[in-house]
């Protein structure tokens, strides 16, 4: 069977044509000349007929297969022999390979030695089954975008660097790295692609459960314009089932960290696999200054919260950090996770009421329950600093000095106000919406809601007066907004009576983006959140005061509304809490001068100028170790602490099922090898098939001899003649 | 029309010195020998003695020597009579300027007023493939200017049959005399040669006068053309570059076949170019036969094989350097 590597150059076949085309019009152009001689040419033509037409066929013939062979060459033909008996891998001639290595957090586990290691003697029992005139590229997913390379010929090249690889604090992605996998065979020119996987053998980061991600690839590695690559897995075995301990996560009892008051800290800790492990310390550092200790005895397969309680003294960037110690697990790098915090001795939050208060009353006015919750001093003492505005005001105050925007019972809002509002939370801000009876419906959905594109979650569908008030019912506990509820949170604001409140357009009210905080017993959305750009925005679909419900004389109201403005407010931006892979981004404003960046061992790390959000900005390289990481300004003015923590699905080293395969890549033919013997076994077969494009272009040389030869001898024998 | 034989033609023929007049008349009175052996002044030979003869001719020297009565046989010098033969078929009308019926009108018209100059008779025979028009030679200058009508007259057409017309004509011709045939002789080689062979029998002195235009000698056509036939062939499409040279080959190949053939039958054989000044030409050809052309034909010998180059061009080249033409009839004075 012969095989078009370059299947759109067939058209180039059609170019044989033009000989003949060429003959055609030449013959058509004959001019009549009367003749006297006629009977020598006559008698000429008679005894020379055959040997004429011959003559002209055969170099009609020569002209039309030199261009026929030539065209054929570029469409770069193949002869696809049978595969010899019992070959596992069939290659059709030269090899087109790409290896994509995973070096994620996971591919470090191991007793002896770590998983990469045994991915790379499978790497390496791959190449060795290669051959000179194949073509390798290296992939590997800590270095996904950055640009790049051009395969490689050299195999000592391609185990240097497969060699070089290390685990990484990366997460796995297979669809990431299948996708530049895919992309870099537009650098290859072999016939024969391979697309070889090369994974530690743990099913996290393969996503099968992504239907629409591996559909687009199945299409894409079912056939392209290189045709279907071969699909190469090599992972090793897996082995007994070894024991895992991680501090799965650190997180905070509230969205915002108050100097000087004591601050929930909750460590999860899980233990992976089905292995006993012996029991370990659990050590809490803030700042690297230890403040807590647990011992920890979780059993196989389960999980342990354990709780500590930290006052940070004084405002300011932190870094909290959870280690284990004494675990001598299979991954000791998930062993430790770290958690930026910003310590905050008030916040800005701004009200904005439709009916302002009156003077001397400062309860009174839409937002005036909301200020008292907020700050009940008044003094801007407390956690919250309240400034309370109209909403005529609002186009001229400087938003940037606020946290939180809470809209309270607005009739109505100027184009300049809402997008103020607009560009507050895409910059990171967040806004707490309350109708109220001076809210015009109509007004609010044609500008603030504008078809699912404002800044509120969902439109407004109607006014609901409920014959019997509506009670609060079930609540999205889990949420940091309700972290001062306790789990039995309907007794919280069980007497809660809402007499009236917005019931919002069913099908935005639904939509992904919509996330429902609250629920009232009939089913009406009370609360709801929705993200916009950097900024999150809450809509409560009753009023903050008491003129729709009796919420705000509930013992729940004050931390209900702490809570969410809390949580609108806990965005810090550039983000403190990162990935690996990812870079620290810091913006120092107006301040001058320059910034020293160290790592979680002390190191210094390298600072590039950049911008970021418009904004003049100190960026690091992608970060690779997990911890808390310390840049201090040269001014000595501001010390930040930033926190890279891995995945944690990286912990759970569950391995790489069959059923895992199928899901993902679906009847796709997949070739998986645990064993270099194996490899070595698939890859030392023959390569059946030969590529035939050389051949052409010697027959298409000779062709063209041939022709000019013959001419030429033609062109002598009329020249004897005539002499 | 113009006349078949123009004015210049005239004073140029006319204005021939005497050594090259006395050369046409001693090549044109070398046909004046007569087979008829008579009272005449050259002793031809002897025969027996038959009841009737003229006693005065009995030779009494071979009846003393051998006691046997026979009498003398002498030549005997007449007036000879000449029939020019005209090719009009169709491939005559071929060249430009009237073509090659053009030239042959004037060759044989210059021909007829030598011969009429010098009293003796001369006819016309007109023929394609039949004979179109025969006047009977006569050597009045009133049979001379009939002689011009016809062939000012005369149209190329119709194919060529050489060898039957020849045939005919030869039926025809009851006394012995000279035939000139002016053709281009594009006729099967063996049929003109048998046809020549005949009129050679019935005693008649012949020659060929092969008028050939450049073109057809040297094929310059290019390219793909489509060959019309002017005596009615059908059209033949031909690559002039890829069949030149065997086009050459086969032309040459006929010209040495008819040369061979009228060496061999010792008839003279001149090319006439349509590009040559006639009276030069003619000159030259008369000069030719003059000096021997009957015993060898141009420039080609029998025992040599033809060869490309043996063709008209050749025999062109041999015969500048044969016999030189009188520098008189040169220079046309």
């Amino acid at each position: 069977m012969i095989e078009l590597l370059n299947p759109a150059l067939a058209a180039g076949l059609l170019a044989a044509a033009a000989p003949l085309a060429i003959h055609i019009a030449h013959r058509r152009r004959a001019r009549p000349v009367g003749w006297g001689a006629m009977r020598f040419l006559a008698e000429l033509l008679t005894a020379r007929r055959h040997r004429l037409a011959l003559e002209r066929w055969l170099l009609l013939a020569l002209r039309t297969a030199a261009l026929l062979t030539l065209a054929l060459a570029l469409c770069r033909p193949v002869l696809v022999l049978a595969a010899p008996p019992g070959a596992a891998l069939t290659r059709s001639g030269a090899v087109a390979a790409v290896l994509i290595i995973d070096d994620s957090q996971s591919s470090g586990a191991g007793r002896d030695e770590p998983a990469l290691a045994a991915v790379r003697r499978l790497a390496h029992a791959y190449l060795a089954g290669l051959r000179e005139g194949d073509e390798i590229s290296v992939l590997i997913r800590s270095s996904l975008g950055q640009p790049a390379a051009d395969p490689l010929f050299d195999r000592a090249a391609a185990a240097a660097l497969i060699d070089a690889v290390q685990p990484t604090a990366v997460a796995s992605d297979m669809p990431a790295l299948i996708e530049a996998g895919l992309a870099q065979f537009a650098r290859h020119l072999n016939p024969s692609a391979e697309l070889v996987l090369c994974s530690d053998g743990c099913r996290d980061g393969w996503d099968s459960d992504d239907r629409a991600r591996w559909n687009d690839l199945r299409r894409r590695l079912g056939g392209g314009a290189r045709g279907r690559p071969a699909l190469i897995v090599l992972d090793p075995a897996p082995g007994a089932s070894a024991a895992n301990l991680a501090v799965a996560s650190v997180r905070l009892d509230r969205g915002l960290v108050p100097a000087g008051r004591p601050v929930g800290i909750r460590v999860e800790v899980a233990h992976y696999g089905r292995a006993p492990v012996p029991k370990a310390l659990l050590r809490l550092a803030v700042d690297g200054r230890v403040v807590g200790e647990r011992t920890v005895a979780v059993g196989a397969g389960g999980r342990q919260e354990f709780a500590f309680t930290h006052t940070f003294p004084l405002p300011g960037s932190a870094v909290i950090e959870a280690a284990l110690d004494g675990a001598h697990d299979v991954l000791p790098a998930d062993d430790r996770r770290a958690l930026a915090v910003e310590v905050e001795r008030s916040v800005p939050v701004l009200l904005v009421e439709g009916t302002p208060p009156p003077p001397g009353d400062p309860l009174a006015g839409s937002l005036g329950l909301a200020a008292a919750a907020l700050d009940p001093g008044g003094t801007g003492g407390d956690l919250f600093k309240v400034d309370r505005i109209a909403p005529a005001d609002l186009a001229e105050h400087d938003l940037r000095g606020c946290r939180v925007v809470v809209l309270g019972d607005l009739p109505g809002l100027d184009r300049a106000g809402v997008a103020a509002i607009e560009a507050f939370i895409v910059a990171g801000g967040g806004v707490l919406v309350a109708p109220g009876p001076r809210t015009d419906l109509e007004l609010a959905n044609r500008h603030w809601a504008r078809g699912g594109h404002g800044f509120l979650p969902a439109a407004f569908a109607e006014l609901a007066v409920p014959d019997r008030p509506a009670l609060p019912g079930s609540a999205a506990l889990g949420h940091i907004a309700f972290v001062a509820f306790p789990a039995r949170a309907s007794e919280a604001w069980r007497d809660a009576r809402v007499f009236r409140y917005v019931r919002l357009d069913p099908v935005q009210a639904r939509s992904a983006e919509v996330q429902r905080l609250l629920t009232l017993d009939n089913g009406d959305a009370l609360v709801v959140e929705r993200r916009r750009g950097m900024g999150k925005v809450v809509l409560i679909t009753t009023s903050l005061d008491r003129s729709w419900t009796d919420l705000p004389a509930q013992a729940a109201y004050v931390p209900l509304l702490r809570g969410l403005v809390s949580y609108l407010g806990s965005v810090v931006l550039p983000p403190r809490n990162l990935r690996p892979g990812e870079r620290i981004v810091y913006c120092p404003g107006a301040r001058p001068g320059t910034a020293a960046l160290a790592g979680p061992d002390g190191g210094a790390l390298p600072l590039t100028e950049d911008t970021w959000e418009g904004q003049r900005a100190l960026l690091s390289e992608p970060l690779a170790i997990p911890g808390g990481y310390v840049l201090d300004e040269r001014s000595g003015e501001r010390r930040t602490r930033f926190a890279v923590a891995p995945v944690p699905a990286e912990s759970r080293l569950e391995p790489l099922r069959d059923d895992d395969l199928r899901a993902a890549l679906g009847d796709l033919v997949v070739h998986r090898y645990s064993t270099a013997d194996h490899i070595a076994a698939a890859t030392s077969g023959e390569r059946p098939a030969v590529e035939l494009w050389p051949w052409l272009v010697v027959a298409c040389v000779a062709l063209l001899l041939a022709e000019t030869w013959w001419c030429r001898a033609l062109a002598r024998a009329e020249r004897v003649v005539a002499g | 029309m113009p006349s078949p034989l123009p004015p210049d033609i005239i004073e140029r023929l006319g204005r021939l010195s005497i050594a090259a007049r006395q050369a046409v008349e001693s090549v044109l009175a070398g046909a004046h020998r007569s087979v008829r052996r008579g009272m005449s002044v050259e002793f031809a030979g002897h025969r027996p003695y038959q009841a009737g003869d003229d006693l005065r001719r009995l030779d009494w020297l071979v009846w003393a020597r051998s006691d046997r009565l026979d009498v003398r046989q002498y030549e005997e010098e007449t007036r000879l009579r000449a029939t020019l033969v005209v090719d009009c078929s169709g491939s005559m009308g071929y060249g430009s300027g009237g073509g090659k019926l053009a030239y042959a009108r004037q060759l044989a018209a210059a021909l007829g007023f030598l011969m009429v100059r010098q009293a003796d008779a001369v006819g016309l025979a007109l023929c394609d493939a039949t004979l179109r028009v025969h006047l009977p030679p006569a050597s009045t200058m009133g049979h001379l200017l009939t002689i011009f009508d016809h062939l000012e007259a005369a149209q190329p057409g119709g194919t060529t049959g050489l060898g039957e017309v020849l045939g005919a004509l030869a039926a025809r011709l009851s006394r012995r005399g000279m035939v000139v045939l002016i053709s281009d002789c594009f006729d099967d080689p063996a049929a003109l040669l048998l046809a020549l062979r005949s009129l050679r029998h019935r005693r008649q002195d012949v020659r060929v006068f092969q008028v050939v235009d450049p073109a057809e000698e040297g094929f310059p056509l290019r390219g793909m053309v489509d060959c019309l036939g002017l005596e009615g062939e059908p059209t033949l499409r031909v690559d002039g570059d890829r069949v030149r040279a065997w086009y050459l080959r086969a032309f040459a190949e006929h010209h040495r076949r008819l040369a061979e053939g009228c060496h061999a039958l010792g008839v003279p054989l001149a090319v006439m170019r349509t590009d040559e000044d006639l009276a030069l030409a003619l000159a030259r050809a008369l000069a030719g036969a003059a000096s021997g052309g009957r015993a060898a034909a141009p420039g080609v010998s029998a025992a040599r094989p033809a060869v490309a180059g043996d063709g008209v061009a050749g025999h062109r080249r041999r015969a500048a350097a044969a016999p030189r033409t009188p520098p008189d009839v040169e220079a046309g004075r």
